[in-house]
Parts: structure tokens; sequence; C-alpha cells
């Protein structure tokens, strides 16, 4: 055939990630956890191949997704050979040539339900389950995942050999016993909860791998969700949790790449939809027997969702929430989250006296801004600066440092430089 | 104009640890690269070569190889029209083999 005769390629509209999960789950459901790691390399494997020979050739197959999953199993095929010396033991006869191409378009929920629960058996630690589910259950790669931890590469790949072979050695099976599909449910839910964190919380402006961590977290949650063995009163709480948190991140950042503080985030740009969706998992949170931290953060971020502006928040309740929240878990960022909502309600001076009572403010440019925020308010724009000041030399996250400087402004700092703009991402959410 | 092919050296294990998003922006850019090749005349064919199995002849025996854990082998070729080896050079250049492997390129005796 003559060059210009071949059907043109058309490589967009095929998400990789997506596939290979799919064909990590389905792999694994054929052949078994135990071959976890054959599966993997298979899988890349198939995919390496796609890039050389849809590349070289000039032509992808019509159907690439099969042809993907027909490269994976003959790698497996290939290698389980290689490994065993005996053929592949699988419970449903598959022929090398033709192993059935599954239609992989609408994904397989049980076989990828399956994969989470596995990451999350009760065996790993709590660091090897959320590494485990971001490189099987999600799809990320060693590099991405080392990154999102803030882990070294070669230490993710080690915890990720160590995780497997835990696995592999308390023969460990697709098929979690009922009995214990609630306990690791539950833990899935946190490892879920960690994983929206890693991508949301963390200041800098959700571009990319972040924003994709917090889809994935939205993704897997559903997932659970739509499954009765695996749904529950506290991942509705969860999801309710995302899709608030969710609805705001757009919001956060300006567009000149400036971090938003809630206070000053236009509401306008605020995901209605995905409000309403948070507010659906928050009514069939309900009814359950635990009240979980998910519950209480869900309940909090709902306060803010709902409100129309910031002052016109439901400060009372919010801080009865965060009562609730530190009692059985505390931690300094709810501590300082309430302190704030003290000064939001009772004014800046009670809310100065409530900040000045909690220890860890240096070097946390949150709670120093909370604090030269408090002065602001209360017309001090002296002190204000002082703080700002502070805050701005403990901030390292382009985005914070430009609200700072952007602060310093505000307060007369009128010498003060915005930081140009480098790192801020276009694409958006549906979180629905 | 003269015949040219590129003979596609590489590594093996050189996309080990690449993720699927970064398969698939490679493979995004490959394809886009040989199409416009394809469209302009540049590139007349392209061929994979298959990874498994190949034989070395050499004197009277037939060895297996080349195998996939050596660090470089000929995964596949192209075969570029040009007038001279000047063009040939840069139509190379531009491909993005180039960024996991390396080019031989050689012209074709004229019959």
């Amino acid at each position: 055939m003559a060059d210009a005769d071949r059907p043109r390629l058309d490589p967009d509209g095929l998400d990789l990630r997506a596939v290979s999960r799919h064909l990590t789950a389905l792999l694994t459901k054929r052949v078994g956890a135990d071959q976890l790691t054959l599966v993997e390399d298979a899988v890349q494997d198939a995919f390496v191949a796609a890039l050389r020979t849809w590349g070289t050739q000039g032509t992808r197959p019509a159907d690439p997704v099969a042809w993907l999953y027909r490269a994976a199993w003959h790698r497996l095929v290939d290698q389980f050979r290689r490994v065993s010396h005996a053929s592949l033991d699988v419970d449903a006869p598959v022929s090398v040539a033709d192993p059935n191409p599954l239609p992989l378009a609408e994904g397989h929920p049980d076989a990828e339900l399956r994969l989470v629960l596995l990451c999350c058996h009760p065996t790993l630690s709590a660091e090897s389950q959320v590494a485990l589910t971001l490189k099987i259950a999600a799809g990320f790669s060693v590099p991405e995942i080392a990154r999102l931890l803030g882990a070294a590469p070669d230490a993710v790949e080690q915890r990720l050999v160590r995780a497997k072979r835990s696995l592999r050695q308390s023969g460990v099976g697709l098929d979690p016993p009922r009995s214990e599909l609630s306990r690791r449910s539950v833990v899935a839910l946190d490892v879920l909860y960690g994983m929206f964190s890693e991508g949301y919380a963390s200041l800098t402006a959700p571009t990319g791998l972040r924003r994709e961590l917090c889809v994935e977290a939205l993704r897997l949650i559903h997932l659970m969700l739509a499954e009765p063995a695996t749904a529950s009163p506290a991942g509705h709480a969860l999801a309710a949790l995302f899709a608030f948190h969710l609805s705001r991140l757009d919001a956060r950042f300006d567009d000149a790449g400036v971090f938003q503080a809630l206070g000053d985030q236009d509401r306008q740009r605020w995901n209605r939809k995905a409000i309403a969706v948070g507010l659906d998992h928050l009514r069939r949170s309900t009814g359950g027997p635990a009240l979980t931290r998910y519950h209480l953060e869900a309940e909090i971020a709902s306060c803010h969702a709902v409100a129309d502006s910031y002052a016109a928040t439901d400060w009372t309740r919010i801080i009865g929430l965060y009562d609730a929240l530190l009692e059985q878990w505390p931690t300094r960022t709810a501590r300082l989250a309430r302190a704030v909502a003290i000064g939001e309600r009772d004014g800046p001076r009670a809310g100065l006296a409530a900040l000045d009572g909690l220890p860890g403010s240096e070097g946390d440019p949150i709670h120093l801004a909370a604090i030269a925020r408090c002065w602001e308010r209360a017309g001090e724009h002296e002190r204000a600066a002082l703080w700002y000041r502070r805050a701005l030399d403990a901030a390292s996250v382009p985005g914070i440092r430009r609200t700072l400087q952007a602060a310093l402004r505000r307060v007369g700092q009128a010498d003060v430089q915005i930081e140009p703009q480098t790192d801020v991402g276009s694409a958006r959410v549906d979180p629905s | 104009m003269a015949e040219y092919v590129m003979m596609l050296w590489e590594n093996p294990a050189a996309f080990a640890s690449a993720s699927p998003a970064e398969i698939e922006q490679i493979i995004k850019e490959y394809v886009a690269w040989r199409e416009q090749m394809g469209a302009a005349g540049k590139i007349t064919g392209g061929k994979k070569l298959r990874d498994e199995g190949g034989k070395h002849l050499k004197g009277g025996t037939v060895a297996d190889g080349p195998y996939a854990e050596v660090n470089e082998i000929v995964g596949g070729l192209f075969f570029v029209r040009a007038k001279d080896y000047d063009e040939a050079v840069a139509i190379a250049r531009s491909c993005p083999h180039l960024k996991f492997g390396w080019v031989e390129l050689r012209e074709v005796e004229p019959t």
C-alpha cells in the first residue's frame, strides 16, 4: 500500500492510563493476584510495543485497546513460560492467538474494584497501601508516584516490590472473604483520603498530575459506592468531601496565579454542579452507625459551600463541628482552622487570642498569614505587614508567595513586587 | 532523488519506567511526525522488526539473537526519499526516535 493511502492515525481519545488500569485489572483477574508483577510488566511491554510499532508502521490498529490487550496477553504468556516453565494456569480457557478481547471501552468496575481492595490488604503498611493503589489501581508510574509522595523513585520502587512480595507470600487472593470486605473498605477510604489530600491540599496549584490525583480518588470512591458490598455511609461522606473541595478547585487560584484563601475566592467560580453532588452524598452519608472524620469534614466543607459569602458563613456551626473533630482527631490544621473561624465570628481580636494559644506557628506560612490577616482586619496595617513578612519568609510555594506579596501591597508595602506566574494549570475538572 | 534507510537503534529497556501518560505523548509525537513526513513524500515506508526471536547466522551455525537483554538492537526501519545526504540527515534529525535511541542512516545503492 502506498504510504499516502494508509489509514490516518488518530491517537487522540486514547487515555493510556485508563487503558493501563483496565488491562491490569482484567489480566490480574484472569491469572491471579500472585502474578501482579508479571501482569504489570506485560502491560508496560505492550505499551512500549505499541509506541514502536504504531510509530514505525505509521498506522494504528482499528481497535487499539484490543491490540494492547492482545500484546499484553502475549507477553504475559511468554513471561510465564520463561519464569515457571509451565503454561499459564487460568480459570477460563484462553487461546493465545485470540484472547477474546473484552469490550474495554466501558471499563470493568468489578475487576478494578478488586484491585483497589487488594492494594488495601491489612498486611501492608499504610504507606505501601497508598503507593500500591497509585501504581496498580490508579495507573501512575513509579517516577510519578515518587513526585506525588515526595519520595525517591528507588524508595518507591522498593516499597512496591516489598508490598507485592508480601501479598504473594501471604497467598492473598483477588476475592477477599465477605467478612473482610467492610474492613478493607475502611482502609480503602483512608487511602483515597490520603490520595486526594496529596493532590489537593499541597497548596501548589493543582496542575497536571496533582489534578489527576484528585480526579482519580474521586473515580475510585465512585467505584466503591456503586458496589453494595463496598458502599458505606462513610464512603458517601468522603465523596461529599471530595465534591465540595473540587467545586472550589478552580477558584483557589486567580488568573494571575495568586492563591486565593477561602474568604477571597470568587464564589461565582465555584462549580454548582459539584456542590449539588456533594450535598447529595452528604444526605446519603447519614444513618450509619459511626460518625467518622469524613462526616465532620464534609459537614464543615458543606457550610462553606452553601454560604452566599464568607461573612454569611455559619461560623458557630463550623466551630461546633471543629470541636467535635478535635475531640477525636486532634490535628494542627483543624486547630488552626477553628481559631480562624472564631476570628470570623467574634472579630479579629478574638481571632488573635485564639491563634495566640496555638503552638507551631513557627515556619508555617498559613498560620503566620492568619495572624497577619487578623491584624489587617483590626486596622493595624504595620503589625499586619510584619506578620505577612514573616509568612513570606516561611513560604516556598510560588502561589502562596504571590498571595502574601499581594497582601503586603494591600497593607501599604508598595515596594513589594509580585513574582511572575509559572505554575498554573488551565484544565478544568468535571467533578460529577 | 536518492533512497536512504534509517535504521532505528534503540535500547530495549528505554521505556521500562515511562508512565502511560508519557508513552501516550510520545506516540502522538511519533505519529504526527510520521504523517507529516509521509504526506511530504519524505518517508516512503517504515517497518517495525519483531522484538521476539531473530537469528544470527555465522559460518555454519545458526544462533538465536539478538536478545532483548542486549543494550542496543535495530528495532525498525524507515525508508527515506531525499536529494542528498544533507537532506536525509535533516529528515532523520527531526525524527522523535532520537529522543530514546539513535539512527544509522545509509544510502541505498541505485540499481
